[in-house]
């Protein structure tokens, strides 16, 4: 702090001797009044008002479109556009009824009353089956990722929230889904019973050999004690190596995060946070969980991990503790903060960054083709599965493969006793 | 989410995990984000309404203040500190034009504004070409394809054979997202079915359509690289009679006369600021000419309304505005005689406000000869932004002597499964 006000009282010298010196020399004493707007004008931004251009073209475009405008949906389109120039895809306007139905989805996470254990995504032909929780309905009737629901009982998925909305329901009760395997092209119809849903952040397996899989969804707030008791059930059975996947898996909470790396790196640096103004704040890692783990790990990623989930892969390969392999991540490295609008809109804006370890930002940057050209966390071992490949499943998740065999290289025959 | 998001998820059908994963990733997981939950900053709360009962929204609330409200937010918590607001304002414009999801209702940044003005008066920057974001009907489906609507003489893009009407694909190898890929991915299925390719083929070709929706750019980014830069290469893949062709054109300002008379022909090839004038001088003392007005994007409406008035007298067209209203009446201004007996040259490559003026001409008893016009008689407003940028907005679309409109041959002003769509057609 004391850095930069020094250097501010630089700048406001730099300032006064440069206008100064030009003022008198054109034979006039320096304006005070004129220097002290210049220096302290910093908080009024230069250029154009953003609200006086967007009213006055509000007003230009209902007299001249040709049809009937809803100056609240424009309203709410300017404010997106808006931000959209700010150029960080994590500062998004969320108008009041996409707000309420994302609130919804959040706090209940898709069930409703009833579902049918399934995370669905966006596809052009309806929604995307993304994931299906295992035991659930969906698994049972022997849907898998990547089928997709073009109808549900009879009637076309419009956007996925609004299939969200027409496949929950009341416990017990049914709902006729049409489904497209895009791999075969063959479109079935299924009938489900809707379930009460639960969650499972943490699945676990045991491999052959001795390895264990850990699948982590995403960083929800309980997901820690599911988190230790998966993996006392590996351990119980003789791990000599671990393969933690958070392949799309979304992020969700920091401090869950550093948490998990603790179970394997104890009081470790995770992330230094970045906030507005540049001041900087360390996150640790729990110190006295990691005692006796001294198995190899492999930390699974691809474009879908993304926040927390790349912190997580991150810390571990940054402390040495695993090697990454898969596909490049998201590359999401912000903090955001959800400002409440009175009509029940929310505003989620970047409010600060992270670092890794290594002091690398994994903050995914785009020129303006679309091309990547920083950021991104870059795997240890790149390895890419082929189209159709289900993860999770020996036989066609290639990246998997690639894991166990990485253990197999490095599993030290000690750990087998 | 503004249009051309949505489009670009719409065309995203392919890759759905991609679209989880950016969504999953930016919105749908908001309660997972780290960060602190403030409530709507009480200060802002207490804010005067000054709008009084202008501009107010739906809920009774004025909409400048709402805005406001989140420049505000925005001007004190987001990360980097705001320097200069310009683009923030010109991105409200962007945002509000692109939610209209018209075709000729357009955002240009500045050097692109620019550019295309400058082709009116003749001078073509780029591959030398003007293009233009349509909405179009196919089948079942609409496409947003980008269509080249007038080619100056002697450009780069005239001497690669590049003609209006041809459809813009790829820029420097980047897909321009102008049509869904689902007949592809259909026909590749279908294939496979068929035994017509072998799995691996498939694979390969179905990865190629994820690789293609993955490195998509957005119409702005391809017109720009088009039309408003003048140095440097570029590769452009146009789209003609289902034929895909790539040339890598120099770009370079292409100087042309935008009204030029050539033995008894006055060619006009752009309305520019005093197209009347020019026309006065070319024509004086002339009992007849002919006009050929084909590779024609038309200008300015006012422009070429004084353009009909040295060559007929006055004209009652019409427009249609408000659906579901009467068509309004578009005047033209009252000309000087002599009015010279007139032969008017045009065809497909007539667009825009040209068809308007073939119109008034066929209207006024000239001789018109050639092939029907474009189809894509749009009435815009132009508006010029501090910044240097500009805006289009769609007005109507322009009637015929039979007060039928220009619009046609499968032209939408919007996708035809947005409401009202039904009324744009009649």
């Amino acid at each position: 702090m004391k850095g930069l006000l020094g250097g501010l009282a630089f700048l406001v010298l730099g300032l006064v001797a440069g206008f100064g010196a030009r003022d008198i020399a054109n034979g006039s004493l320096p304006d005070l009044g004129a220097l002290t707007s210049t220096i302290f004008g910093g908080t009024q931004p230069a250029g154009i008002r953003p609200t006086a251009q967007f009213t006055s073209a509000l007003s230009q475009i209902e007299a001249a479109y040709f049809d009937e405008v809803s100056r609240e949906k424009l309203t709410y389109a300017a404010t997106q556009g808006m931000l959209d120039a700010l150029g960080d895809p994590h500062t998004v306007f969320l108008p009041p009824d996409l707000a309420t139905r994302l609130d919804e989805r959040t706090q209940g996470r898709f069930v409703g009353s009833g579902g049918i254990g399934a995370e669905l995504g966006s596809h052009e032909l309806g929604a995307l089956i993304a994931r299906v929780f295992r035991g659930g309905p969906a698994e049972r009737a022997g849907l898998k990722p990547g089928d997709v629901i073009v109808k549900v009982n009879g009637d076309a998925v419009g956007d996925i929230l609004g299939a969200v909305d027409q496949i929950r329901g009341e416990e017990g009760t049914f709902v006729t889904l049409d489904i497209l395997r895009p791999t075969t092209g063959e479109t079935k119809r299924y009938r489900l019973k809707r379930e009460k849903v639960v969650i499972q952040d943490v699945y676990s397996e045991m491999l052959d050999g001795g390895f264990g899989y850990l699948l982590l969804r995403s960083f929800s707030d309980t997901i820690v004690p599911q988190f230790d008791e998966e993996l006392r059930t590996l351990e119980r059975q003789g791990l000599r190596g671990l393969i933690i996947d958070v392949r799309d898996n979304p992020g969700g909470l920091l401090e869950r995060a550093g948490e998990l790396v603790g179970r394997f790196l104890s009081g470790k640096l995770v992330v230094t946070l970045e906030q507005r103004g540049g001041s900087r704040v360390p996150f640790y890692a729990p110190s006295g969980l990691a005692e006796g783990r001294a198995y190899p790990i492999v930390v699974l990623v691809n474009e879908g991990s993304a926040s927390a989930a790349e912190i997580f892969a991150g810390v571990m390969r940054d402390h040495h503790r695993a090697v990454i392999v898969g596909e490049a991540t998201y590359g999401k490295a912000s903090v955001q903060s959800v400002y409440h609008l009175p009509d029940g809109a929310q505003l989620k804006v970047t409010i600060g960054r992270y670092y890794l370890p290594s002091g690398e930002s994994v903050q995914r940057v785009e020129n303006d083709w679309g091309d990547v050209v920083r950021g991104r966390l870059e795997p240890d071992v790149a390895v890419k599965n082929p189209i159709g490949a289900e993860q999770g499943n020996l036989e066609t998740d290639v990246q998997l493969q690639r894991a166990v065999a990485l253990l197999k290289e490095r599993a030290s025959p000690a750990a087998m006793r | 989410m503004n249009e051309d998001r949505k489009r670009f998820w719409t065309v995203c059908w392919l890759a759905g995990s991609l679209a989880i994963g950016v969504i999953a990733g930016g919105g749908l997981r908001a309660g997972y984000e780290r960060g602190d939950t403030s409530a709507f900053p009480a200060e802002m709360r207490g804010a005067v309404a000054e709008a009084g009962d202008r501009m107010l929204l739906a809920d009774g609330r004025p909409a400048p203040e709402y805005f406001e409200n989140v420049q505000r937010i925005i001007q004190r918590h987001f990360v980097e500190p705001v320097a200069d607001e310009t683009p923030l304002a010109d991105g409200a414009v962007k945002g509000m034009v692109e939610d209209l999801n018209t075709t000729g209702t357009d955002f240009y940044k500045p050097e692109l504004w620019s550019a295309m003005r400058d082709y009116y008066q003749g001078r073509a920057h780029g591959i030398g070409a003007l293009v233009q974001l349509v909405r179009m009907q196919r089948g079942d489906e609409t496409v947003y394809p980008l269509v080249v609507i007038a080619v100056a003489e002697g450009s780069p893009a005239d001497e690669a054979g590049i003609r209006p009407g041809d459809w813009i694909e790829f820029v420097n190898g980047h897909w321009v997202g102008s049509r869904s890929l689902r007949p592809e991915w259909e026909a590749l299925h279908e294939q496979r079915d068929k035994g017509e390719i072998t799995q691996e083929e498939f694979r390969e070709r179905l990865e190629a359509l994820y690789e293609r929706v993955d490195t998509m750019i957005f119409w702005d980014k391809a017109m720009h690289e088009l039309l408003a830069e003048d140095r440097g290469t570029v590769e452009v893949t146009t789209l003609r009679d289902g034929k895909e062709r790539t040339h890598r054109l120099a770009r370079r300002v292409t100087s042309f006369e935008p009204i030029e008379l050539s033995g008894d022909t006055v060619r006009i090839r752009t309305f520019p600021k005093g197209a009347a004038e020019r026309l006065r001088s070319l024509l004086a003392g002339r009992e007849s000419v002919t006009l050929d007005v084909r590779n024609n994007p038309g200008g300015a409406q006012e422009d070429v309304l004084e353009a009909l008035s040295v060559l007929v007298p006055s004209q009652t067209l019409f427009v249609r505005q408000r659906p579901g209203e009467a068509p309004k009446a578009l005047k033209t201004p009252a000309g000087e005689p002599p009015h010279p007996k007139l032969t008017v040259i045009a065809d497909a490559t007539t667009s825009r406000e040209a068809e308007m003026f073939v119109a008034a001409l066929r209207a006024a008893g000239a001789d018109v000869r050639g092939e029907e016009t474009l189809g894509l008689g749009i009435q815009v407003a132009r508006y010029d932004l501090p910044s240097g940028a500009g805006y289009t907005v769609t007005r109507g679309v322009y009637l015929d002597a039979e007060k039928s409109p220009l619009l046609r041959n499968g032209y939408l002003l919007r996708p035809a499964t947005a409401s009202h769509a039904e009324e744009e057609q009649q």
